[in-house]
């Protein structure tokens, strides 16, 4: 006989209220609605000012707006030192510095329930020391003004038809492309989108699109792009795979390696500077695009 | 701040007594796992508790609090007869959208080669990696890092003993495992790996070492003066001066040791850019990933080797 399946059921009916406050704000009505449901009885509201009562006395700091409660505080206590508050806080300078509005919500609520969770000696930490955001060597300046328009084109999955000028001095090209997402190099906002006509992922600067459009069509499916290259000797005994890569073959002193929908123009870049150590093997486009692209570097210095 | 002891009174005597009893004990483990023993005395003293709660009733809270959601394990002689809380539902979590901003963020610090500031974002991650949406995002606050692979006892070691004579023992991918003597002077971090710059004793030469291959500190000379005295570090670096054009002058910024020597938008290349080279190799291998973007200036000498190495690559695909 198991004497110790007794479930109390006051204490249940609390915890069941505390797994929800811990998620969202609730009214008292919203809160009585729960423990009715949970063992079909009827109750006075007196119960749930009860509940929110002992969590109060157990250190909770709960809090009213509007008719609805919250947690100001969580049960987890997050204990940071005073690095890690100086990182925080870079985050947040960062943040406050981004355009990409998604992002900058997402960073922002993310940090205000990371503050939800400090111990009480974090937050002294935090008050009594004069703690100063992490300093990096440069000045944080984000190129992303146009980001919003991208952003939108992202959230729509329309068609897009770009024109991209890579720098002041290239021609400019232009690109039908399905918007895929936006990431932050080296401070700048970079546009990643499918190319129709390449059937190839694109990273595009997004202070080099001179001009956008959305077309009527929507997004279809994109293809996955593969790059297959053989690197040798001391390279492939110390390659380490990157995230979007697997490994196809490895011998005594070569490795074959597949690389799935990396910007073409990056991945050249990276493959260089492995110098003779690598030979792109597949496909014959992008082994064509290597072997042209090193003769007009040997052509600089003609 | 004087508390009303009427209300104080009030606040204390309308709770729920079996509610407060179960997120004292959850409240006890979350600090740390505990003996059945330990909960009782710990209760005892509690001002609201204030009486030796017997076995049962522990047993009982444990099982509502299962019952409510948490993870329990049983007090087992592996647990030091300790009930361990391997997790519990009161808490907030990330979204996904929040989890992917966080790791959107990592990786935009990544491309700036910051590996100080990536050393902190990855303690600071691996802290707040309990909050994450699922086992999914928590692998990827906690993993989804280049310095993932590194000991940071031995990055910390490395860090505080620049300009410092120390014994490593390190995998070379060519050599397998050896022992030598370094002087450690700056540390980088290069297509997404953390490298150590330092005057090689074994080689005689400036080298930049993996420090995810080194295994070991063997030994530190805490007295600068020794590695003073010995350090050639200074003596293999030479200058050099290349241009940039196109998305690599967009987006180069400056790293150790260089410096943007002339700015023009309207030439061919906008950048020129000096730099003081520590290992040949390496420097070689950057030029090269800047594709048609970049045009080596001087020294000759580097031009020619260049040449060389675009000449054997091309070889590569001559076959």
């Amino acid at each position: 006989m198991k004497s110790a399946e007794k479930i109390p059921a006051s204490g249940l009916r609390l915890l069941e209220i505390l797994k929800i406050l811990t998620q969202r704000p609730m009214s008292t009505d919203e809160m009585l609605n729960i423990v009715e449901e949970l063992d079909g009885l009827t109750y006075r509201k007196e119960i749930i000012l009860k509940y929110l009562n002992t969590l109060k006395v157990l250190g909770l700091e709960v809090k009213k707006e509007k008719d609805k409660y919250y947690l100001e505080n969580g049960l987890k206590k997050l204990n940071f030192d005073k690095t890690d508050l100086s990182i925080l806080l870079f985050i947040e300078k960062y943040t406050n510095k981004l355009n990409h509005e998604n992002m900058k919500k997402n960073l922002f609520s993310s940090l205000h329930l990371i503050e939800k969770e400090f111990s009480f000696e974090t937050k002294k930490l935090l008050k009594e020391k004069n703690i100063t955001a992490y300093k990096q060597d440069h000045e944080i300046i984000i190129q992303d003004k146009e980001i919003k328009k991208f952003e939108h084109y992202c959230q729509e999955h329309q068609q897009l038809e770009i024109k991209y000028k890579p720098d002041s001095k290239s021609e400019e090209a232009i690109y039908k492309v399905a918007p895929l997402k936006i990431i932050y190099k080296k401070r700048n906002a970079v546009f990643i989108a499918y190319d129709y006509k390449t059937n190839l992922h694109k990273e595009f600067l997004i202070q080099n699109i001179t001009e956008s459009k959305q077309l009527p069509q929507v997004s279809t499916k994109v293809m996955p792009s593969v790059v297959t290259y053989k690197i040798k000797n001391r390279l492939a005994n110390s390659y380490s795979l990157k995230e979007n890569e697997t490994l196809l073959e490895k011998g005594k002193d070569y490795a074959i390696i597949s690389n799935k929908n990396e910007d073409w123009e990056n991945l050249t870049k990276r493959l260089l500077r492995y110098d003779s150590q690598c030979e792109v093997l597949y496909p014959k486009e992008f082994r064509d695009k290597m072997i042209n692209l090193i003769e007009e570097m040997g052509k600089i210095y003609v | 701040m004087e508390t009303n002891p009427q209300k104080s009174a009030c606040l204390y005597s309308n709770i729920s007594k079996t509610g407060y009893r179960a997120l004292f004990i959850l409240m006890q483990l979350i600090e740390s796992p505990k003996t059945r023993e330990e909960l009782i005395s710990i209760a005892t003293k509690d001002s609201i508790i204030n009486k030796g709660l017997s076995k049962d009733t522990i047993t009982n809270t444990i099982n509502l609090l299962k019952k409510a959601g948490c993870i329990i394990s049983r007090p087992t002689i592996k647990t030091d007869n300790k009930y361990v809380l391997k997790s519990h539902p009161f808490s907030a979590h990330f979204s996904q959208n929040e989890a992917n901003a966080l790791l959107d963020f990592r990786k935009s610090i990544i491309s700036l080669g910051d590996w100080e500031a990536l050393v902190l974002i990855d303690r600071l991650y691996s802290k707040i990696a309990i909050y994450a949406p699922n086992e999914e995002f928590k692998n990827a606050l906690l993993y989804n890092s280049p310095l993932n692979h590194i000991n940071h006892n031995i990055l910390r070691l490395i860090n505080i003993s620049k300009e410092k004579l120390i014994n490593i023992k390190y995998k070379s991918p060519k050599y397998g495992s050896e022992d030598f003597d370094i002087i450690p002077h700056f540390i980088t971090m290069d297509n997404e790996k953390l490298y150590v710059w330092c005057y090689n004793f074994k080689y005689e030469e400036t080298s930049f070492l993996r420090i995810d291959r080194i295994l070991s500190i063997n030994s530190l000379t805490f007295d600068k003066e020794i590695a003073k005295n010995k350090d050639k570090f200074d003596e293999f670096q030479f200058h050099a001066k290349f241009e940039l054009k196109g998305t690599s002058a967009l987006t180069y910024i400056e790293g150790v040791g260089e410096k943007i020597i002339e700015e023009n938008i309207n030439d061919e290349y906008p950048l020129k850019i000096e730099v003081l080279v520590k290992d040949k190799f390496n420097f070689i291998q950057r030029i090269l990933s800047y594709g048609t973007d970049c045009k080596l200036l001087e020294p000759q000498g580097l031009k020619t080797e260049l040449i060389n190495t675009l000449k054997e690559m091309k070889g590569n695909y001559k076959k």
